[in-house]
């Protein structure tokens, strides 16, 4: 019997492996697979991968999360006294400042409003918000026009 | 995206995604829920792949990163890395490796549907621990050192189970060219 060296044992088995044809896949792969995209396609978003929620649901839940996070670090840093309560408040001031700017805006524009509608005449205001109603529609419209035209043949 | 478009997608690279699993696993069961899974992420990204020259390369790599993880996830159950961390296999790759050969080619009493059935089902007898190197090595034209880093274990050991993995697979052809068993229809 003769016998093979390494190198030509090598170029023998690559030469038999690299002949082999792709084994062909079960016919229940195709089915399993679309079965599965279906059942995952069914289900509502916060059920769905991370990445497929919409927009702003993810932006709402890493912003939530920041703030969480941050309170619980103030909260074990100043349980661990680390910080005091003075600078625990002071941590927490801007956040404050924040609130209190939306709030503030808010209650100028709902007394805004409040003082112009009693004296703005009732066809006005309708007209106002048929236009406003008319703009909206006319945005959703071109927005959709433009996602079939270009979006959807990509 | 329409399902007839991933479809259609599936079908051209299903039979590739497949062979690539069950030749790393061994095992038909576990390589239709890899090239599931591997087809699952393809639809995620499918905008990206339907378009994609680079498609074929990317579902390879994923079909291969899938089976090696499952693999060293059920490490424990199947001895795989037990049998790749054996340390009596260390420092001997230029061992000269001695078998009986036959005077030609090893599967010329075999036609050619018997011998890619015989391969196969040679491939599927070895060890995990000879037959993933040597998958990787010929099949996906992976250098040694690749491999050795892919696997977390030493060059030496990915060269000295190559070496003995293809000896294997070549006295279990040797045999079948003699034997003439039957084989399994779906082969």
């Amino acid at each position: 019997m003769a016998r093979l060296t390494p190198e030509q044992l090598e170029q023998q088995i690559h030469a038999v492996l690299r002949s082999q044809p792709p084994r062909r896949a079960p016919h229940s792969l195709e089915s399993r697979v679309l079965a599965e995209i279906a059942r995952r396609r069914s289900l509502p978003w916060w059920q769905q991968s991370f990445v497929h929620w919409p927009i702003a649901m993810r932006v709402a839940f890493l912003v939530s999360t920041l703030v969480l996070v941050g309170l619980a670090v103030l909260a074990t840093a100043q349980a661990a006294g680390v910080i005091t309560a003075t600078e625990h408040a002071a941590f927490l001031q801007p956040v404050r400042d924040f609130f209190a700017s939306v709030t503030a805006a808010g209650s100028a524009l709902t007394g805004l409003v409040g003082r112009a509608v009693p004296t703005v005449s009732t066809t006005w205001l309708y007209a106002g918000l048929g236009a406003l109603g008319a703009l909206y529609l006319t945005l959703v419209g071109l927005g959709a026009t433009a996602y079939r035209l270009i979006w959807q043949r990509r | 995206m329409t399902p007839v478009d991933f479809t259609t997608f599936m079908r051209n690279y299903q039979d590739m995604v497949y062979s690539t699993a069950v030749r790393l696993l061994g095992n038909e069961a576990q390589a239709e829920d890899i090239s599931q899974e591997v087809f699952l992420k393809a639809y995620d990204r499918f905008d990206d792949l339907s378009t994609s020259p680079t498609a074929g390369g990317w579902l390879k790599t994923v079909t291969t990163n899938l089976s090696i993880n499952h693999l060293q996830r059920y490490r424990k159950r199947w001895r795989f890395f037990s049998e790749l961390v054996r340390t009596d296999d260390e420092g001997d790759e230029a061992a000269p490796v001695e078998f009986a050969a036959p005077d030609s080619d090893f599967l010329s009493d075999l036609n050619q549907g018997d011998r890619r059935a015989w391969v196969e089902r040679a491939l599927e007898e070895l060890p995990e621990h000879q037959r993933v190197p040597l998958v990787l090595y010929h099949f996906e034209d992976q250098p040694y050192d690749e491999i050795a880093r892919r696997l977390g274990v030493s060059l030496a050991k990915v060269k000295t189970d190559i070496l003995r993995g293809r000896a294997a697979l070549a006295q279990i052809l040797m045999r079948s060219g003699t034997t003439h068993e039957t084989l399994s229809p779906q082969l």
